[in-house]
């Protein structure tokens, strides 16, 4: 898949980032890439992977903006409240980058649709807001084979890891089992520092650039603006992904 | 002796983000945990629970306790714990 002048100009200053060059980028122009959820997470991950020049974006999410979302889900704004997220968010993505396709997928993961989903699906990125839905995403992940980027917030912490099926440990190795569900709060900056390193593993595994935070947990905390990693172990006694 | 990684509401509890802990067992570790620092109690006391094991996450050199022996899961020298909540927003 060759880039035109435009993309070229475009993208210039990362074509010229050592091991990127132009097959890097063409790398990103075949991409298709999922991303569940557009919320806080989902903001700041289509808004680096659109302007990136991942070729095709599915985004999906069924929730309609609401004032109580605006401290972090940046590509929502006043003027979209009680509109569909996914809708609001592909109208700014089109016009961050017009090169590429977005699609809006308004419907809410389950069990029963999941796969549907997440057809012709290279990876996914786990934007989500609940347990349940990174649990149903992270199982389908395995099944279809395909890597699977997880990120969470909790007030000033966050979390993110790069799961790759088989490979590295699973969402359900971390975590065995669904805690209950909670209000969460967050500080409003937390999902954009996280769903940035999100974009930047889906960006460099396309490209190809190692290392990936594969068996490892990041962790952030925007307290103590600390970040810390902890090698993580595949359980061969996963229910989702054990031997 | 096994050094023991704290974050977020665990490490403002105890204010430093690793100790050092004698303990022969996870069990073991959280009491000793939960008398040196009084602050440390509301989270941890849930812990010891095993129902609620589900609402932290507690890993021995990576790995779940949860898969391991739970709360029996025993420590050796230069074992690292994590000690972690359980968190999905975004």
């Amino acid at each position: 898949m060759t880039l035109t002048n435009r993309e070229l100009i475009r993208y210039d200053r990362q074509i010229n980032i050592r091991e990127f060059g132009r097959k890097g980028q063409e790398g990103l122009k075949k991409a298709h890439v999922v991303i569940a959820g557009a919320g806080g997470l989902g903001s700041s991950v289509s808004v680096y992977l659109a302007a990136a020049g991942i070729g095709h974006i599915s985004l999906i999410d069924y929730d309609t903006v609401e004032l109580s979302n605006l401290n972090r889900q940046i590509l929502h704004w006043e003027r979209d409240i009680g509109k569909s997220k996914v809708e609001s968010a592909a109208e700014k993505l089109k016009q961050i980058n017009s090169d590429i396709e977005i699609r809006g997928i308004e419907e809410k993961i389950k069990e029963e649709n999941v796969l549907k989903l997440l057809k012709g699906a290279d990876v996914i990125v786990d934007c989500m807001d609940n347990f349940r839905t990174r649990f149903i995403l992270n199982d389908a992940a395995l099944k279809l084979d395909i890597p699977f980027f997880h990120g969470a917030c909790y007030e000033f912490e966050g979390r993110a890891t790069t799961i790759i099926p088989k490979k590295t440990p699973c969402l359900r190795c971390i975590i065995p089992k669904t805690p209950p569900e909670k209000k969460v709060p967050i500080m409003g900056t937390t999902p954009g520092t996280i769903g940035t390193i999100q974009a930047t593993e889906v960006i460099k595994f396309f490209v190809g650039i190692k290392p990936l935070l594969t068996s490892k947990l990041l962790i952030y905390d925007s307290r103590y603006l600390t970040y810390d990693l902890i090698k993580i172990e595949r359980n061969p006694k996963c229910p989702s992904c054990g031997d | 002796m096994a050094t023991v990684r704290l974050f977020a509401v665990f490490r403002d509890a105890v204010g430093k983000k690793q100790v050092i802990i004698p303990a022969k067992n996870i069990r073991e570790l959280i009491e000793s945990l939960n008398s040196k620092y009084e602050k440390i109690v509301p989270f941890l006391t849930k812990t010891t629970d095993p129902l609620v094991l589900e609402d932290n996450l507690i890993l021995v050199n990576g790995r779940s306790i949860w898969f391991l022996d739970g709360l029996e899961t025993e420590l050796k020298d230069k074992d690292v714990v994590s000690i972690l909540t359980s968190i999905g927003g975004g």
